[in-house]
Order: C-alpha cells, then structure tokens, then sequence
C-alpha cells in the first residue's frame, strides 16, 4: 500500500501546486471559477484518451513519442507560466487595464494558457496513474491495498494544494505577488530543464557528467526531494545542459519583469 | 553583443548529438524482474539501454541517480540513452512494481586509464 501511496502521492503533487497557484491567482483578481473546474475536467478526459493512445505515441519518434510529447508541452508549459508571471505583474500595476479593451486580448490569451497548463498537468500525471491502475487487473490480491493507498496519495496531494492556495491567498498584496511570481518563476525554470533532460534521454541533445550531488543533503525520494521536485523539478544529480536550461529560463524571466517594469515606468511618465 | 550570442550557439550546437558507433546494453523485464539486474559500462561512456518488456503490463524504468523515467508498455520495446556518467554505482527500479523489479548500473573506468 505504501508504495501506491508514494506513486499516486508523486503524480498529485505537481499537477496539484500547478492548480493551487494558478487558482488563487486568477480567483484573487478575477472570480469565476468555471475555467478552472472545466479544464480539470477536459485534464481528466484528455488523461484517459492519453493513456489510451500510449503505445501508439510511444512509437512515434523512433520510440521516442513519450520523451518528445512530453518534453514539447514541458516547454509550452513553461512559456505559459511566463505569460502568467507576466500578466500577474502588469495587473498589479496597472489593475485598471483590465478592463480596458486594450488587454481584453491578453486577459484571454492569460487564462486560456492558464487552462492550457492545468489540462496538460493532469493528462501528464493522470494518464501514468491510469497506466499504473492498469496493472490491478493482473494483481488481484494487491487490488484493495492499491485503491486504498491511490486514495491516501490522491488525499495528501490534494490536501497539498488546498494548503498551499489558502497559504498564498492570506499573503498581503505584495507578499502575494511576489510569492506567486517567484514560485512559478522556478516551476517555469524547472519544467523546461526537465524537458531538456528528456530529449536528452531521448537522444536528441548530448547528455554531460553530472554537475553536483545533493543527493546526500535532500535524497531526491525523500518527502523534501519530492516536493522540491514538484515545485523546482528538482535533481539531485542534474547535468549541465540542465543547470544551464534552468539558468537561461531565469535569466530569461528576470528580463520579462525588467521589461515589464521598464514599460510601466515610461508609461507613468507620459 | 553578438559575439556573446554567438558564443552562446556555439556552445548549444556541441550539445546536438553525433551519430557515432552506439553502445548498446539489453535489458529484459519477465514476472516483474529485470534480466541483467546488474550492468557493468564504462564510465564516462554515452550509451543506449534497450528494454524489452516481456510482461503483459506495463512497468515504468526509473532511477533517481540517472534521471531517468520510462513508462514501457507489456509486450513492447523501447530505448533510453544513459551517460556520460561517473564511475559508481546507480540503482534503478520498476516504479510500478519496486519491490522486485531492482537493478543497478555499474560505471567504471578502465584499467588502462
């Protein structure tokens, strides 16, 4: 049972903060829930369809469908969490552009690529946790321990999220902002790391020597090494093509809020 | 400006992959164990893992030293390229069954070196 709990616990964690944060987010500046709810929805459909079509995809790419899929909507997914980190700064700013027909574009494009990144976490962690349940059929004794131990992990994943959201959403303003900004900053960061170790796996990029060890400061399978994982995709051994994707992202993203800032003090002065 | 740039894809191109002779390890998975459960390569080597699930489920390859994560349907085949990796030892398990399915890889320099 313990081992269930552990794997369905892992699979929750991620999709779950990528929830909590874009929730309290977006409810803090805009209240209607009903996307949220949908693309949970579309998440847990898209999930089976994916599972479903997993040998297929697999195949695809000279076997490497699952590396390249994956590792593509890592990408998109980080580029999304920019557009929220972005779109988080200039509202709290400027709220009043909001509702200007200027941004209606960006307030859509926001929570469209906000929908996006929920769907996508929950096809990628549900379509494993199907794929793992489809074991139960040829582990009759083990059945009752599995579904019991997914609905443990399932509990303390989500139990995580709504931890987190109601953490966040007390914060002051600022506080707030800030939280927010940095925390999906190092997801974005994390993301698209690991979308360059997977096509690193894949054999598309070369691969070097590990950079460092922390494995024996924070064991990647210990509970702080897991939720690092989830929330900065952490690697106890990561390469340097890794450290350097990581680094790149950032510097990337501190750029974005420096020009967003740049932009907001010009347009003060005028 | 340009000249950091330049510098820069310079440095991303040597990450692109050169298609020279692979190495190639095997790795089979039957009742939930995997045949070799112990690999010995050559440290500082890039390889390619071929894993032949013969089970009628699925099993995920995974290890946490080789940051490596595979789900690999019953019945089917696929690949995963490991390396350069340090001389040591790195345990690998099958995430859906790790209470039998346990491995490891063994990275050493050889003798000569």
């Amino acid at each position: 049972m313990l081992t269930t709990v552990i794997i369905i616990l892992r699979e929750f964690l991620e999709a779950a903060l990528l929830i909590s944060l874009l929730s309290v987010l977006h409810l803090k500046f805009f209240s209607k829930k009903i996307w949220i709810i949908a693309a949970v929805v579309v998440g847990g459909i898209g999930s089976f369809g994916y599972a479903n079509s997993f040998a297929t995809i697999s195949n695809c790419f000279e076997g490497n469908g699952q590396e390249v899929i994956t590792g593509l909507s890592l990408l998109i997914t980080g580029g999304c969490l920019a557009m929220q980190i972005a779109y988080l700064n200039i509202l709290y700013r400027q709220p009043a552009h909001l509702t200007t027909a200027n941004n209606t574009a960006l307030f859509v494009a926001t929570i469209v690529s906000a929908a996006f990144i929920i769907v996508m976490a929950i096809v990628r962690e549900g379509a494993e946790i199907l794929l793992y349940y489809s074991t139960i059929n040829v582990q009759p004794g083990n059945s009752a321990s599995m579904v019991i131990g997914g609905m443990i992990g399932a509990g303390l994943g989500v139990c995580t999220g709504v931890l987190s959201f109601v953490v966040i959403d007390q914060l002051r303003l600022k506080s707030f902002v800030i939280t927010i900004t940095l925390l999906l900053a190092f997801m974005a960061a994390g993301l698209i790391a690991e979308a360059i170790q997977l096509f690193i796996q894949a054999g598309w990029i070369m691969g070097s020597e590990s950079v460092w060890d922390s494995s024996s400061l924070i064991p990647e399978p210990s509970v702080a090494g897991q939720l690092l994982y989830a929330i900065f995709s952490y690697e106890a051994t990561p390469t340097r093509e890794e450290v350097l994707a990581w680094l790149t992202s950032m510097f990337s993203l501190v750029c974005l809020l420096l020009w967003i800032h740049n932009r907001q003090q010009i347009g003060g002065q005028k | 400006m340009r000249t950091g740039i330049g510098i820069f894809l310079l440095y991303i191109s040597s990450m692109l992959p050169v298609y020279a002779d692979e190495v190639v390890y095997q790795l089979k998975i039957t009742n939930h164990l995997f045949y070799p459960d112990t690999i010995e390569v050559p440290a500082g080597v890039r390889f390619k893992l071929l894993i032949d699930n013969q089970d009628a489920t699925p099993e995920e390859f995974e290890s946490f030293e080789l940051n490596r994560e595979k789900v690999i349907m019953g019945q089917s085949k696929t690949s995963v390229f490991i390396g350069p990796l340090k001389a040591g030892i790195y345990p690998f398990f099958g995430e859906f069954n790790p209470e039998t399915a346990q491995g490891k890889i063994i990275a050493s320099t050889p003798p000569n070196k």
